[in-house]
């Protein structure tokens, strides 16, 4: 690898970002690159935007990716994924969980929710895999493991021995979710694999 | 508690948060005590400290004042102490700090976590320009996690060595940022042990005028002296020697990302007192040299008026907001330094706005539900209650700093009192910070409004930390709690209501009742917060759409859990609809509904 790879997570507070987030870099670290990290919640934990950088390569300055430098947006929510499309790089991918958060100031008709946001983004970015995360993590056995779906989706485009990644999640997620988790992170893995090779 | 983990061999290789790296550090090197008031973004330092096996004790304080002070004892004692904070927590902690800064003791370093672009701040105010040129304390600005490391172990050198207190300012994006450590050999320090010392300790007039005058003109210098020479500070050689960048904290990393080896740089690690014989140098040999700083024009301002010839700082870069590449690209290219064209962003599209709300289950929304139909005037404070003045809440009409809102609502209820009622409303974990001593104030003077505290049990805006109305501590150890009802007795408030947060109608009632009393009353309104790992057992609810009107009364508590439905009522209106993954079955809004349409989820 000798280009920094520029990931962004734009997730909504609770969804798992900030886990995520870590383990892709503590797979980066292990497979002994340079890697940065950073994290944005304004209030935390109350639903509000969550996002966090990721950024390894050889040599890696600064933990933030600067603008239009997205190679990889791994989207975890519909909207979020539109609101941070324009950071993406020319030809960079797009990973977006299916999932739809209504906020509450749209539930109460002071704003709306943005129409068909997939569409939007397939005009945007020219690789765009949505994927059923929280459809694959309940069956995988918790809503929870939305996150380690999209780890396992993002998998597929970073080139780390499965392995590197298997034993950051052991490392990240509570020791009775493990089994899990791991589910999850193969579901994930496979439908995007599956998906790049149709495309 | 969990398991304490061991403090690593040297050499040992880690990803680690600023805050990770700065907890590590301290007990690593020595430190006997780590004290603090949790605050974004610095509260993860004990909350990573205390998990850390060692000889230290950490202990979360009341506030950021009792913090210092504790600290100061600690030092005294010939400890190793580090004291945490935001950087509001500063002016909080500013009396005993600053008095402290003119007497002669080692071992304490103030670690302060600045919040540029205020992500989750009341201001942005930037450490440097108080703690260093006001305060006189040396500050160290480390630009990753592995400087904070090695500069908490310079922190407690400097220390020692200089007998002063020293600062380590931190930011959000060094604090939050993860980037690699390598790990120093681990030292045991022991207290020298406390011993009287009556010139030092004592600042009465005589005393301090002499530790003041000793501390500028032998201090200062020696400081000065060595922030010359310090292999803290260090520069980069670049190709185009006839530009220059000086450059602290995160902002380097920043500029490493836009001109890589291209520009010299004079990257500071010590700003205060600042290498002003080095900076002359660098930009004697750099003619055409930027100051590139977040926040206040610190370095500049100093720079200039020591005469040194630099093009510039805030000319180029913006005094507010967090830097990223492309604010320091077109900075250095406003300067007309060579930077090639950064990568820019497309134009945003249009996203949902996703403002913070209160959590399902939030102890906080039905008092705030109430307060907003009785139409109150509600001076707020800081915390997840914060969240009440957003919309449809809207039951928040003032917020400026912990502790503030008794003191204002007693002001406003004494010079013009308006018709609907005055209300002050403070967490537990800001009341005992500073809301006790206004409210003191307020019951002596005699005004005339209604207090609540939202008893949630927890410091929940900055992570769950537990604070003195809990009864356990941050090492896990259980203490008696303060008992908040009995407090405000102690302080001679005569009428107080407890209530259960989830009981709308109680809620009320005790409002109505404080609101008519004369005088000071206050409401307790106790429950849990959400997120708090206790046992709860309550049923998830659902709308049963064969009743449900549309009147959306229940959509106005504001639950992340409730949304409207595609289904439509005969009029023409959408039925409310609960998730039920994300309700958690507080009931607050079964309590509105006017016609009983919300029913547990298992009700046919
Ligand atoms: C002087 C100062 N110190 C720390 C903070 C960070 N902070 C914001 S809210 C808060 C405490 C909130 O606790 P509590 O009052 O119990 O309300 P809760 O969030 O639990 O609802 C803290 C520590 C601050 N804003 N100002
Ligand atoms: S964290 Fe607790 S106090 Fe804060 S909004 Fe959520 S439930 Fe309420
Ligand atoms: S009971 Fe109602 S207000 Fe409470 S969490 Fe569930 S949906 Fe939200």
């Amino acid at each position: 690898m000798n280009t920094i790879v520029n990931i962004r997570l734009a997730t909504v507070g609770g969804q798992g970002g900030v886990l995520a987030s870590s383990v892709i870099a503590q797979a980066a670290f292990d497979a002994g690159l340079q890697v940065k990290k950073r994290e944005v919640h304004g209030m935390s934990q109350r639903g509000g935007v969550v996002t966090s950088d990721v950024r390894f390569g050889p040599v890696v300055h600064s933990p933030m990716v600067p603008e239009g430098a997205v190679d990889i947006l791994l989207g975890f929510e519909q909207g979020e994924a539109l609101r941070a499309v324009h950071d993406l790089r020319p030809g960079g991918v797009v990973i977006v969980n299916t999932q739809v958060i209504v906020p509450p100031i749209v539930a109460t008709g002071k704003a709306s929710y943005p129409v068909n946001p997939l569409a939007t983004l397939r005009e945007k970015a020219s690789r765009v895999y949505a994927v059923d995360a929280l459809k694959i993590a309940e069956d995988a056995g918790s809503v929870k493991a939305v996150s380690t779906v999209m780890v396992g989706a993002l998998s597929a485009f970073v080139d780390f021995p499965e392995d590197a990644w298997l034993k950051a999640i052991r490392g990240k997620v509570p020791p009775k979710t493990v089994a899990l988790n791991e589910r999850a992170f193969a579901a994930g893995r496979a439908v995007v694999q599956a998906a790049s090779r149709g495309a | 508690m969990a398991t304490r983990l061991q403090i690593p061999p040297a050499g040992t290789r880690l990803l680690l948060t600023g805050n990770q790296a700065c907890a590590l550090a301290a007990a690593t090197f020595g430190c006997n005590l780590g004290v603090g008031y949790p605050g974004t973004p610095s509260s993860e330092i004990l909350d990573a400290l205390v998990m850390i096996a060692g000889s230290h004790t950490t202990q979360w304080e009341t506030n950021e004042k009792t913090a210092v002070e504790k600290a100061l004892g600690a030092s005294m004692a010939g400890g190793r102490v580090i004291v945490t904070m935001k950087h509001v927590g500063v002016n909080v902690a500013a009396d005993p700090l600053l008095s402290f800064a003119s007497t002669f003791n080692s071992g304490l370093v103030l670690v302060v976590g600045d919040d540029p672009g205020a992500h989750s701040s009341q201001n942005e105010q930037d450490t440097r320009m108080f703690m260093g040129l006001f305060a006189n304390l040396p500050i160290l600005a480390p630009s990753d996690s592995q400087e904070v490391y090695d500069f908490v172990g310079a922190a407690f050198e400097i220390s020692d060595r200089f007998r002063t207190p020293v600062v380590l300012r931190l930011t959000t994006n060094i604090c939050h940022a993860e980037t690699p450590v390598v790990t120093a050999e681990p030292m045991v320090h022991r207290p020298a042990g406390y011993v009287n010392n009556f010139p030092n300790n004592v600042v009465l007039p005589a005393n301090f005028r002499k530790l003041r005058h000793r501390s500028l003109h032998e201090r200062l210098p020696a400081l000065t002296e060595y922030a010359e020479t310090a292999t803290l500070t260090r520069e980069d050689a670049g190709t185009r020697p006839e530009f220059g960048i000086i450059t602290e904290g995160v902002s380097y990393a920043h500029v490493k990302e836009v001109v890589g080896e291209a520009i010299p740089i004079l990257k500071l690690g010590m700003v205060f007192p600042l290498p002003l014989g080095r900076i002359a140098r660098f930009v004697a040999d750099h003619p055409k040299t930027v100051v590139c700083e977040e926040l206040e024009p610190y370095v500049e301002l100093q720079t200039k008026a020591e005469g040194i010839p630099i093009l510039g700082g805030k000319a180029f870069f913006p005094r507010e907001g967090e830097f990223t590449a492309g604010v320091v690209a077109q900075g250095l290219a406003a300067a007309g330094l060579p930077v090639k064209e950064p990568t820019a962003a497309a134009a945003p599209v249009p996203g949902v706005p996703r403002p913070p709300t209160l959590c399902p289950g939030c102890p906080h929304r039905a008092t705030f539900y109430v307060l907003n139909r009785m139409k109150a005037n509600v001076f707020g404070d800081i915390g997840c209650y914060t969240l009440g003045g957003l919309e449809p809440l809207s039951a928040l009409h003032a917020c400026i700093c912990m502790g503030a809102s008794i003191g204002m609502a007693a002001g406003v209820a004494t010079v013009a009192r308006p018709e609907t009622p005055v209300v002050a409303i403070l967490g537990d974990s800001t009341f005992l910070h500073s809301g006790i001593t206004p409210l003191l104030g307020a019951r002596w003077n005699g005004a005339d409004f209604t207090v609540v505290i939202l008893d949630n049990g927890i410091t929940a805006m900055t992570g769950g930390q537990p604070n003195p109305g809990v009864e356990s501590t941050l090492e896990g150890a259980s203490t008696p709690k303060t008992d908040i009802e009995a407090l405000v007795r102690a302080l001679g408030v005569e009428h107080i209501a407890v209530v259960d947060g989830y009981d709308v109608a109680r809620i009320k009632e005790a409002l109505t009742a404080a609101v008519a009393h004369p005088g000071v009353a206050v409401v307790i309104s106790r429950r849990p917060c959400a997120l708090m790992p206790t046992k709860r057992h309550y049923k998830v609810l659902r709308v049963d759409h064969g009743k449900c009107i549309g009147c959306h009364t229940c959509v106005k508590v504001g639950c992340p859990a409730i949304s409207l439905s595609d289904e439509l009522t005969d009029k023409g209106r959408r039925k409310s609809y609960i998730d039920p993954r994300a309700c958690i079955g507080c009931t607050v809004c079964q309590q509105v509904c006017p016609v009983g349409a919300i029913v547990d989820l298992e009700a046919v």
